[in-house]
């Protein structure tokens, strides 16, 4: 008995062993954990496949998870051949370490370069100005979602942006009784809101002053004031059970008709489809301000140097064209409700009303804003949110001082 | 050489314990000197991280916490505990029904302790909705939302989650006191309350050392249950610092100074395991030696 015991062990101890990957497979590591997720991937993971490739699917649920897992991996010499991730700056720090490789053999053969916005070039680029990484899919954060049937029962006109109609609006609904904004007061959603107001108020040059150049004259001046004033006004519209709740319910509220507007990226499209509610009949969306300046946010797949090579191994070049190639992107983002990367690649047929919104921001010249998050590093990121998440949880803190804590967290974090 | 084969045994277990905790430890003390991200790398930078450390206020917040919940919680199950046992201790009927009734919250993870607290004190799911629903509708309960509570609302989660331990450590402790103790007490017609306070409460002083000790790591590694009750929030209110190292270990890619926090972690654990047990080594000397003299 006990022999079979130990042996059962052993074998175990072997099977794990010899786990981790023979020669030629292709590991992802991946966050894409939801129906419609897992569903556009598989039209990346079906054509690797079929042009001859071993993928190794390994989902694992939550972001902060997943780079759990890849970076641990990459630290131990062992990376997979690709992870997914989102605009940030992340990559730049493992390609100072030598840990990624680029992919811009891919990337020049399938005119990346010419096809793709400025913003999002950059965003994917190097130091060297080589491209590193593949993009899969555009979002819009900074968009405004209403229930149709709500403000028309209460004859309100979509707001133009943040300005005088949409508190106007706001009140109108607060009058009627149900809860005029479906918030979610967490450090992880707190940034969207803020940020939509910033972009509205300051366009391109501040955005960039703020974020880009981390100027003091821009951080504290008056168009970040108004934007922590605008953002704390928010607070009287909302319900006392926003504090943590995550923003799919909060788009439940809205597509349930318990509340009127939600400040949410456009990737809350689907919940209001989900929801069984048609864009433009049911519920409304925007895109804040006069003109549409758009914010970019995009999900990607970064490709860790392999032990051994120096360059991209073959199979790495293959999954990036393909990600990068219109028709394969016209069918990924299709499940997904989001934006194809390339201004070449079409439209999928189901898109709606709201995606459509965000494509023509998206292709009009000199809209795109880059994500701040390419821009400042995870540390400032989360000291940011921080300071954010704590204005709005607490009414008594004052502008001045969340202006303070957001320069601390910009400049000297 | 005595007990050779017992020493081979234990070698092993001796080597790992050497290479995966000391060893452990001794890398993360060693990164929190240096200006790693991302990766852990080995540039040194002195005491920047610490200094950096006292000086997010986010840290700050965390240790206030971490004071508040230790006194909360230690205290609160101490107390609810040995009332508990006391109350066992009546020869009750039932009581191993009662016992495993009290001590079930300990078999719960904080994950689901955190996540069922968090629903029952919600004002749209949980009691406050309850009440409103049955007819009451000015009830509010909104402890977990304000942010000056809501750290309070994680003490009494934790409290009802270990008061239970202190209850089964002390009963054991209680059975174990003399009968002639009690009849002395009888004969001397000293009222039971006073008994307990002060000639019994003494006598268990090793359960209850043993009590702090478990429930002092729990302070120091309480994570989950913020995660699960509150997320940190609202604000950064119920931030605490095994929270502050995770985040800033991978969210934040800040290996150095997650490193800091985890080294100031390390020294609270000795600070307050330590004297206790150099109490317990100097009472044991005291012993023996006074049974020899």
């Amino acid at each position: 008995m006990r022999t079979v015991y130990l042996a059962g062990i052993s074998a175990l101890a072997l099977g794990l062993a010899a786990n981790p990957a023979t020669a030629d497979d292709f590991e992802v590591i991946h966050h894409y954990t939801s129906q419609t997720e897992a569903e556009a991937l598989k039209v990346i993971a079906d054509k690797f496949t079929e042009a001859g490739g071993t993928w190794v699917d390994n989902a694992v649920a939550g972001p902060p998870n997943t780079r759990r897992v890849y970076t641990t991996q990459m630290q131990a010499g062992q990376p997979s051949q690709a992870y997914s991730t989102v605009t940030n700056r992340d990559h730049l720090d493992f390609i100072d370490q030598g840990m990624l490789t680029d992919i811009d053999a891919a990337a020049t053969a399938g005119n990346w370069r010419e096809n793709m916005p400025q913003p999002l070039v950059d965003a994917i680029s190097g130091p060297d100005g080589k491209i590193y990484i593949a993009p899969m899919a555009l979002y819009t954060p900074n968009f405004v979602f209403y229930n149709k049937g709500v403000f028309d029962r209460l004859g309100i006109a979509e707001p133009v942006g943040f300005g005088d109609d949409f508190f106007a609006a706001l009140d109108a609904v607060k009058a009627d009784g149900l809860i005029p904004l479906a918030f979610s007061g967490d450090a992880f959603n707190i940034r969207f809101p803020f940020e939509a107001i910033l972009l509205e108020k300051g366009g391109p040059d501040v955005w960039d002053q703020v974020w880009n150049q981390r100027s003091d004259e821009a951080i504290r001046g008056d168009v970040v004031r108004s934007a922590f004033e605008t953002l704390g006004r928010l607070r009287d519209y909302t319900d006392e059970g926003n504090i943590g709740r995550a923003w799919n319910l909060s788009a439940n509220l809205v597509s349930s008709g318990e509340a009127a507007v939600q400040i949410m990226g456009s990737w809350a499209d689907g919940e209001y489809r989900a929801a069984g509610l048609v864009a433009g009949t049911d519920f409304g969306c925007f895109i804040p301000g006069e003109r549409d300046y758009v914010q970019l946010h995009s999900d990607v797949m970064v490709f860790p140097k392999q032990p051994g090579s120096e360059g991209p191994t073959e199979d790495q070049l293959k999954l990036a064209s393909i990600i990068g190639d219109p028709a394969v992107e016209t069918l990924y983002v299709a499940p997904r409700g989001a934006l194809p990367v390339r201004r070449d690649a079409a439209l999928p047929d189901n898109a709606d009303a709201c995606l459509t919104i965000g494509y023509d921001a998206f292709n009009a010249d000199g809209n795109l804003v880059p994500n701040p998050r390419s821009l400042i590093t995870q540390q400032q990121d989360g000291e940011y949110r921080d300071i954010v998440n704590e204005f709005w949880a607490n009414p008594d803190m004052s502008v001045d001082e969340v202006i303070d804590g957001f320069a601390y967290a910009l400049e000297a974090s | 050489m005595k007990n050779l084969s017992a020493k081979i045994a234990l070698a092993p277990t001796a080597l790992v314990a050497l290479v995966v905790f000391v060893g452990c430890i001794a890398w993360t003390v060693g990164l929190s000197f240096t200006g790693s991200r991302s990766i852990p790398e080995f540039s040194f930078v002195g005491f920047e991280q610490y200094v950096a450390l006292f000086g997010s206020p986010r840290w700050l917040v965390s240790l206030r916490n971490m004071a508040i919940f230790g006194i909360g919680f230690v205290g609160g199950c101490l107390v609810l505990g040995y009332l508990l046992a006391i109350f066992i201790d009546q020869k009750v009927r039932a009581e191993s029904a009662l016992r495993t009734i009290f001590l079930y919250p300990y078999a719960l993870s904080y994950i689901v302790t955190g996540f069922a607290w968090q629903w029952f004190l919600n004002p749209q799911l949980g009691l406050q909705k309850f009440m409103q629903d049955l007819g009451w509708t000015d009830f509010t309960f909104r402890l977990l939302i304000d942010r000056n509570l809501a750290i309070y609302t994680i003490v009494a989660a934790a409290i009802w989650h270990g008061a239970g331990l202190v209850m089964a450590l002390v009963l054991a402790g209680l059975r174990g006191i003399d009968e002639d103790i009690w009849k002395a007490i009888n004969i001397e017609g000293i009222p039971k309350w006073r008994a307990y306070l002060s000639i019994i409460l003494p006598m268990l002083g090793p359960s209850f050392a043993t009590c702090i000790l478990l429930l002092a790591f729990g302070v120091i590694r309480n994570y989950d249950l913020v995660v699960a009750m509150t997320g940190g929030g609202p604000g950064s209110a119920t931030e605490v610092p095994a929270k502050f190292v995770m985040d800033y270990l991978f969210e934040r890619q800040n290996v150095g100074l997650a490193s800091a926090g985890a080294t100031i972690l390390i020294l609270t654990v000795v600070a307050v395991a330590a004297p206790i047990w150099y109490a317990r080594h100097w009472q044991t000397r005291r012993a023996a030696s006074a049974s020899k003299g």
